[in-house]
């Protein structure tokens, strides 16, 4: 039970530097989050596909009004892009002064997509809605290949490659998005959803 | 005189039974509003009474009942002192009542009902008996008693013309001594210079209690300022209720709204946080989400512009403004809100809100409304001399703060991410106003007004930077807080601008802030130390003669420290505190602020090194200082401690002693309304 022993970091306190979130100890279980991390980062190297920044969105500075596109942003839709950030924490039903449920409780429950963040962030739709202060670049993964199941929460940094779809339109949640990305397999999830199914099948919680 | 009370409201309560054929035992009142004593004890304890309204200030009534089993709720009503003041019934009624049964919160009886009489109000100063008599399907009643107190503005000398309230979120006592030690520091025991909010004449203690907690958050904290009463935390301009809509809460009439009705005067909010924030949000709008950011700014214009003379309002929050096809927009349906018709014909409202407007485009329909609109600094500066409405949006969220703003100016950078850059052009807003620059146009529009003005001035980020424990940041922030004060000291003291009242205070206190000592150290060895050592880092703070007086070097030219990192530094202590990792100095970058849309755009590579709490900044420098508080807090939070308020001008000398947050609103409507003998500047 690899998973026992990994330290357990609050999702708000996980800092951006890659190495402190993880266990030094854990390097070499066999089915570690550092083993999945390391495995997607080095798992493409494809010349076609573009490192895609956040910082790389907008114009900088922000004009009078709303934030404008950058030229690169808009020049990618429809190419393969990738990307690193992490996964926002989607919780749903918990309230003031009550602890929060954990991953494997939620009921929102999407299928087959995840919000990446460029900052750790959880949100909370009981709690929040739609207005949870997620910064505007946040970008809708979607996962075809695990279109109809829930996707894990992963509180690591994770690398992400697909291809992009620029411009706003209103997502599936109700909430207006203005990039997304069709997610490419990915070993990464492959292992995050692989592992989930065992421990909801020892039922235990995913820590 | 307490027991005479007593014993005649008790003769009163029982003379309400009177005639009362079948009461239903099963049945009960579970809350009436106003709050109060009565209701909760059943007696009358006496003063201080919870509840308390001006003669003609109007606020609503409400009852929640909850039926025995089978019975449904057919009327409400309600009586002051014995006489019926308005019937709320199951269906129909008069436009001003509404009878709720459905979207309640859990756990009530089935059938139950939140019955509301709005926009009610009395001319009749003192203590006033309220009395729900509620009738069931089958005849039976149950009846309540609570009260709520009419307080007297005699006149009894010149009214104040303007009202000026200075908020300095989470500004304690410490908070001031801190900025005081840097601005101008301290030889021989004695400050060299005092900070302009020093120089207000009159000086006392506010406590800080929420209706529903010692520890309040901004929201009721600054509600009792603008309305006179306590509300539950996270709630303004409004009392708690049993049903879950955001906008249908029993209202209270704020300080701008009573003062715009009844003499005419204007409004003015300025803060350094998202305008939709909780100490601007208490001033002109009523919710019980605080969080509801669409809801507050379409308040804004659609009421507060009628009702408020709302004609200055300055801030963050352009996200709120902009229409949802616009990115960058925050506008959501789930943090909007609309007011059943009871309250709409009540308030006399305009409009009766739209939770579904994610389109809007609320900052062109400020535009529409007249406002002159101003992005940055150098348009703000650049106002026309005539203009008698402004808007001003110059962030997205919050703005960033004094330090970082400075530096802007000063063309200091850092790295951030793998840029180099300084931290407002990271942001994206590069040309943000300083505080007082914001203030000094605020009173240039509002001065126009002969009736006078409301004018809420918020340092916001002191309450926001003392939550990240980020010592330098709330210090500076401070420092921009005061040369606000400062400009209003003048406006204040200057006699053509008639007569005014101006306060600065807090809402609560905020991170257990205290001055503990300065480093023993110089600069230069406090950089060598930082290296994660507990036992090095902790033996740098000296205390009693070791702190000495910490001396630092103001820029003449913005007025600023040349830097916050001297040689023998003051050193802060947190008593409020979540854990930390501390190097004693200054943070080069903000903590990250998911608030901030703009804020990924710079720091959003995962190289970035921007800490996102106060845990994960400084972890290689720094020695871990574990906080007394639960590590779900990401931050530090706000202490129960009270607070300073200083006063000038017409009816300043009432401010001194121990008071209650809400004793602040009926002091300056005293100076507003039967004005006061005595003006001290």
């Amino acid at each position: 039970m690899p998973f026992r022993t990994i330290c357990v970091i609050a999702l708000i306190a996980v800092s951006a530097a890659w190495n402190s979130l993880l266990c030094a100890e854990e390097n070499s279980a066999p089915d570690s989050p550092t083993q999945l991390v390391a495995e997607a980062n080095t798992s493409n190297a494809a010349s076609d596909i573009v490192d895609l920044n956040f910082n790389d969105f907008f114009k900088m500075p922000v004009g009078p009004y709303g934030l404008e596109m950058t030229e690169k942003l808009k020049s990618l839709d429809g190419k393969k892009v990738r990307l690193h950030g992490f996964m926002v924490h989607e919780e749903c039903c918990t309230h003031p002064g009550q602890p929060a449920h954990s991953h494997e409780q939620d009921s929102d429950d999407v299928k087959g997509r995840f919000l990446l963040s460029p900052m750790p962030v959880t949100v909370n739709y009981d709690h929040y809605g739609l207005c949870d202060d997620l910064p505007p670049q946040i970008v809708y993964i979607s996962v075809p290949e695990f279109s109809t199941t829930k996707i894990p929460f992963l509180r690591l940094p994770m690398e992400v490659t697909g291809t992009l779809q620029v411009g706003i339109h209103e997502e599936q949640d109700g909430r207006q998005a203005v990039v997304s990305l069709s997610m490419d397999s990915s070993p990464q999830i492959s292992e995050l959803v692989a592992l989930s199914n065992r421990f909801k099948a020892a039922k235990q919680p995913l820590p | 005189m307490k027991v005479t009370n007593l014993i005649l409201r008790g003769a009163i309560a029982s003379a309400l039974f009177v005639g009362v054929a079948s009461v239903d035992a099963a049945s009960t009142i579970s809350r009436l509003t106003p709050p109060s004593a009565l209701f909760i004890n059943s007696e009358d304890s006496g003063a201080p009474y919870i509840s308390r309204f001006l003669k003609g200030q109007r606020f609503d009534l409400q009852a929640t009942v909850q039926p025995d089993t089978g019975k449904t709720v057919s009327s409400v009503v309600f009586k002051v002192d014995g006489e019926v003041v308005g019937t709320v019934l199951s269906s129909g009624g008069a436009s001003n009542t509404l009878m709720v049964t459905s979207g309640l919160v859990p756990g009530l009886a089935t059938n139950s009902a939140v019955a509301s009489y709005r926009a009610y109000s009395s001319t009749k100063a003192g203590v006033h008996i309220l009395t729900a008599v509620a009738t069931m399907s089958d005849s039976s009643t149950v009846t309540a008693n609570g009260n709520f107190e009419i307080v007297a503005t005699p006149p009894v000398g010149i009214k104040a013309k303007n009202i000026i309230v200075m908020i300095g979120d989470g500004m304690g006592a410490a908070h001031r001594t801190a900025a005081r030690i840097v601005k101008s520091g301290y030889s021989l025991g004695k400050a060299n210079e005092q900070l302009a909010m020093d120089k207000f004449p009159v000086t006392g203690l506010v406590s800080t209690a929420s209706l529903n907690s010692i520890i309040t958050d901004s929201a009721p904290g600054a509600f009792c300022y603008s309305g006179g009463n306590k509300a539950n935390n996270n709630q303004q301009g409004v009392f708690p209720d049993d049903t879950t809509n955001n906008g249908d809460n029993p209202r209270v009439e704020l300080i701008g709204e009573y003062l715009a009705r009844t003499q005419g005067k204007s409004l003015g909010i300025i803060t350094t946080a998202d305008v939709f924030d909780a100490t601007p949000g208490a001033f002109a709008s009523h919710t019980q989400d605080r969080g509801a950011g669409s809801g507050i700014c379409d308040y804004y214009l659609d009421e507060a512009v009628a009702k408020s003379n709302l004609t200055v309002l300055m801030g963050g929050g352009r996200k709120w403004f902009l229409s949802n096809s616009t990115t960058g927009s925050a506008r959501a349906s789930s943090k909007d809100y609309a007011y059943p018709t009871d309250v709409v014909s009540g308030w006399g409202l305009t409009v009766s809100g739209n939770a579904s407007d994610n389109g809007r485009n609320l900052l062109a329909g400020f535009q529409s409304a007249g406002f002159t609109y101003t992005s940055n600094a150098t348009e703000l500066n650049a106002i026309s001399a005539n203009t008698t409405k402004l808007l001003g949006l110059f962030s997205f969220s919050n703005m960033n703060v004094a330090k970082d703003k400075i530096d802007g100016r000063r063309g200091n950078t850092a790295t951030i991410g793998n840029a180099t850059s300084t931290v407002v052009s990271a942001y994206g807003f590069p040309d943000q106003p300083m505080l007082n620059e914001m203030t000094a146009k605020a009173l240039q529009v509002l001065s126009k007004n002969a009736n006078g003005f409301v004018l809420m001035i918020e340092g916001a980020s002191i309450d926001k930077q003392a939550h990240n424990m980020d010592s330098e940041r709330w210090i500076l922030d401070t420092i921009e807080f005061d040369y606000a004060v400062e400009n209003v000291r003048q406006f204040v003291s200057n006699k053509t601008n008639g007569e005014s009242v101006a306060i600065i205070t807090a809402d609560h206190e905020c991170a257990g802030v205290a001055i503990i000592g300065s480093s023993t150290k110089t600069n230069a060895q406090m950089i060598s130390a930082a290296t994660g050592n507990t036992t090095t880092l902790q033996n740098e703070v000296g205390t009693y003669t070791d702190a000495s007086f910490p001396s630092y070097t103001i820029n003449g030219t913005d007025g600023y420290p040349v830097t916050m990192d001297v040689d023998n530094k003051m050193i802060i202590g947190y008593a409020a505190n979540v854990d930390r990792y501390e190097d004693w100095l200054t943070n080069a970058l903000p903590l990250a602020d998911s608030q901030q849309p703009t804020s990924g755009t710079s720091y959003g590579s995962i190289s970035s090194n921007l800490a996102a709490t106060p845990v994960a900044r400084d972890t290689a420098t720094g020695y871990l200082i574990t906080g007394q508080i639960p590590l779900s807090s990401a931050s530090a939070v706000h202490s129960g401690s009270d607070i300073p308020v200083s006063a000038i001008g017409r009816g300043a000398s009432s401010f001194t002693g121990v008071q209650d947050n809400t004793d602040v609103f009926f002091k300056l409507m005293q100076a507003a309304i039967g004005g006061a003998a005595t003006s001290v500047k």
